[in-house]
């Protein structure tokens, strides 16, 4: 048991709990009432790092690192598609689909597809298969989170995971404390520090990269190679095409990552996290993945490959830095897991208990629900992650395929296609889900060549273009929602000028005063 | 004469000289002028909240504005309110019932303090209805089109009324 | 290139070269958007 580390560990949570109590007591609270109001936002470069840490989750300390151990710079391939995903994300739903869910009154991303897409069939159908799925991803953080508790501190696996699983309940719970800007930006900063640290410090101990790659080249050449190890995937383009697909737009399919867009307050904000992301992930993207690679000479007989950064940390970094490193992973994975949760927690008591079981819901037996949710797949992921853990790449690569397979038509088509409509979408959601789900538990990934996001893409447009033009007569889009894109794309007699002039926050009122002028002229 | 009605405004930051200005300032813009003066209207609550924090419970006090035409919530900074006289046929009919608007409310506020402190937890939320508010949108119609300009932010919206 | 063969190369240099191109295209077509006003609105 290594006593230094946790004795950093520690004293982390000490000053993110005291900063977090400093900022509760601080004078009236202005700062806290501020935040929760958005009235005065905090900094774009906050707002990014907070999105972007938000990302750095148990994928990117073990899912990563794991696949870049094992497969070398094939690896690269899924980084390749993440470094865009940000500004991909941004540019092509962001704007639209705040203005889109600001018109409909949203308040998750499932009720602003039944909104766009009216019908209830629509959020169930979405509500069960986001919970579903999320839940698998939050499996995944608990078990980044009890083997990164594990090997750094040397508690026992079981002792660890329960640590883990407690400490993202509380931030679930109780989270109030921590989630002030101000703690989320601290751990970015030192989560940012930590990883270049690693890096560094692994390429130091390797004499540089060239001399680094030369000595991999010596282990086994094909490492090297864009086709992985033994060039096992050579060829293959459609695999190829999965891995650039998952993290560039598979993101447009997670709801957590859709929520982001809803919650923006302004068309400049976008832009500029736009390029923070993209900066952002030009240095943490590739950076797991490579650390994962140097494993390869750091420590060539790991027995769980997804645990090579954490391994290299604690071989290479002092014992305190090792902590406190490990402390900010951990709180991001944390971190990754509280948000995952509340989304699950809100989806399930919104989405589907007041929609459906009982519309009449307080507050009180809303957060019931949530929680009883929660701890349900905190019991569940528990005994998974106990029981038979799988990889943690495996779970968020499945995850991410179904997810993003079901939702990416229906989130870029219900701000791009006026012609998108219910039928489509619901067929498109199913479809997607279905095809990359038995794609990969039917094992045709190794026949076909095949990734089960590329197929699942495909077979989720396809759908919702044939479905939605074969049904435009008989289910067409509703008028209000019509009006709605007309406002918020801005097509029609408005001259150019304007659109770049518009604001986000007016849209509804502009709709409304719009509808009255109109009705004033018609008056006479 | 039209009926005249005496009603809160959110306080104006923005006059007619000014809207004027920000529009004329538009390349290409020509001919700019205040077509009139509309008023949108707004139920206003202010909610006392008890937030439940590791160190005990954290009261504040939350307002939050629902949009009187589509029943939208938002939360709200501070902001002064003055009154003025106005033409009947310049305010917006409110849509929205006041019990609709305030269940509107708690579900706003309940919601916006979860997802901004980001717990799962029952807020102490006790919302009060305050006296109705608008707000004024300059309209302003320029050589080719129609544009309003929140008269307490300033900022542009193009119409796409075929109101000629 | 370090040590990397031609096409890994191009993987590991390509995609972000790539992805900075977009993005300053991205900045300059969205370059007119407005900017954050100082009193914002009172919408979230």
């Amino acid at each position: 048991m290594s006593y230094t580390v946790i004795f950093f560990l520690v004293l982390y949570y000490v000053v993110v709990i005291g900063i977090g109590y400093w900022a509760l007591r601080r004078g009236s609270g202005d700062s806290l009432e501020d935040y929760l109001l958005g009235g005065r936002q905090v900094g774009p470069l906050t707002t990014a790092l907070t999105l972007q840490s938000t990302s750095m989750s148990g994928y990117m300390f073990l899912g990563a690192g794991g696949l870049g151990y094992l497969q070398g710079y094939w690896a690269l391939w899924f980084a390749a598609g993440d470094i865009g995903g940000g500004v991909l994300n941004m540019s092509i739903i962001g704007r639209r689909m705040r203005k889109m869910s600001q018109m409909m009154g949203a308040l998750t991303s499932i009720e602003y597809l039944e909104k766009r897409y009216p019908s209830p069939a629509v959020r169930l159908v979405a509500g069960l298969l986001t919970v579903f799925l999320l839940g698998f991803y939050v499996v995944a953080q608990l078990i980044a989170g009890g083997k990164g508790m594990a090997l750094v501190t040397g508690i026992p696996y079981p002792a660890a995971l329960a640590i883990a699983v407690g400490i993202i309940l509380i931030y679930t719970f109780m989270g109030g404390y921590l989630a002030v800007a101000y703690t989320d930006f601290f751990q970015s900063l030192i989560m940012l520090v930590g990883v270049m640290w690693i890096m560094i410090a692994s390429l130091t101990e390797l004499g540089g990269l060239t001399a680094a790659n030369n000595a991999i080249g010596e282990i086994d050449p094909t490492l090297l190679s864009v086709w992985g190890r033994g060039l096992g995937f050579e060829g293959q383009w459609g695999v190829v095409a999965g891995a650039l697909l998952i993290f560039s737009v598979g993101y447009m399919g997670w709801p957590h990552v859709v929520t982001r867009h809803m919650a923006m307050s302004q068309p400049a904000t976008a832009r500029k996290a736009g390029v923070w992301a993209t900066v952002w992930n030009l240095f943490f993207v590739p950076a797991p993945y490579l650390v994962g690679i140097l494993a390869i000479l750091i420590l060539p007989n790991l027995d769980d490959p997804e645990m090579a950064i954490f391994q290299v940390a604690d071989k290479l970094l002092p014992a305190a830095v090792t902590g406190l490193v490990m402390a900010a992973i951990m709180a991001a994975i944390m971190s990754t897991a509280d948000s995952l949760l509340l989304q699950t927690g809100s989806i399930a008591s919104r989405d589907l208990y007041e929609r459906f079981i009982n519309p009449n819901a307080s507050e009180k037996q809303m957060v019931f629900v949530s929680r009883g949710l929660v701890l349900a797949i905190a019991v569940i992921g528990y005994a998974v992650a106990l029981v038979e853990p799988p990889s943690v790449f495996s779970i968020v690569i499945f995850a991410t395929s179904v997810l993003g397979s079901a939702f990416l038509p229906a989130y870029v088509c219900a701000v791009w296609w006026s012609k998108a409509n219910t039928p489509g979408a619901l067929a498109s959601i199913v479809v997607g889900a279905s095809v990359a789900f038995i794609w990969q538990y039917a094992g045709l990934v190794d026949s076909t060549q095949l990734h089960p996001m590329l197929t699942g893409v495909v077979s989720s447009s396809v759908t919702m273009f044939v479905v939605s033009l074969a049904t435009q007569k008989i289910s067409p889009v509703p008028e209000y929602v019509l009006d709605a894109m007309q406002v918020t794309t801005t097509v029609g007699p408005i001259p150019g000028r304007f659109l770049t002039a518009t604001e986000f926050g007016l849209t509804q009122e502009a709709a409304a005063i719009d509808k009255a002028l109109d009705g004033d002229a018609s008056d006479g | 004469m039209a009926n005249q009605s005496k009603l809160s405004v959110i306080q104006q930051q923005v006059d007619a000289a000014t809207a004027l200005h920000k529009i004329d300032g538009l390349a290409g813009v020509k001919a700019a002028r205040i077509e009139r003066k509309m008023y949108y209207p707004y139920y206003r609550f202010t909610a006392n909240c008890v937030v439940p924090t590791l160190f005990g419970k954290k009261a504040m006090v939350v307002n939050c504005l629902v949009d009187g035409v589509n029943g939208l919530g938002a939360t709200a900074g501070a902001y002064s309110s003055e009154t003025v006289t106005a033409p009947t046929d310049a305010l917006l009919q409110f849509a929205v019932s006041m019990q609709e608007a305030q269940r509107t409310a708690r579900r706003t506020i309940s919601h916006q303090l979860g997802r901004k402190l980001r717990m799962i937890a029952s807020f102490e939320v006790d919302v009060e209805p305050q006296c109705t508010v608008y707000k004024g949108f300059w309209i302003i119609r320029t050589h080719d089109t129609l544009v309003m300009v929140d008269s307490s932010s300033g900022c542009i919206h193009p119409l796409s009324s075929r109101a000629a | 290139m370090f040590g990397l063969p031609i096409a890994t190369a191009l993987l590991v240099f390509g995609f972000p070269v790539f992805w900075i191109l977009y993005t300053i295209v991205f900045l300059i077509v969205t370059r007119d958007w407005v900017k954050d006003s100082a009193a914002a609105d009172d919408a979230q």
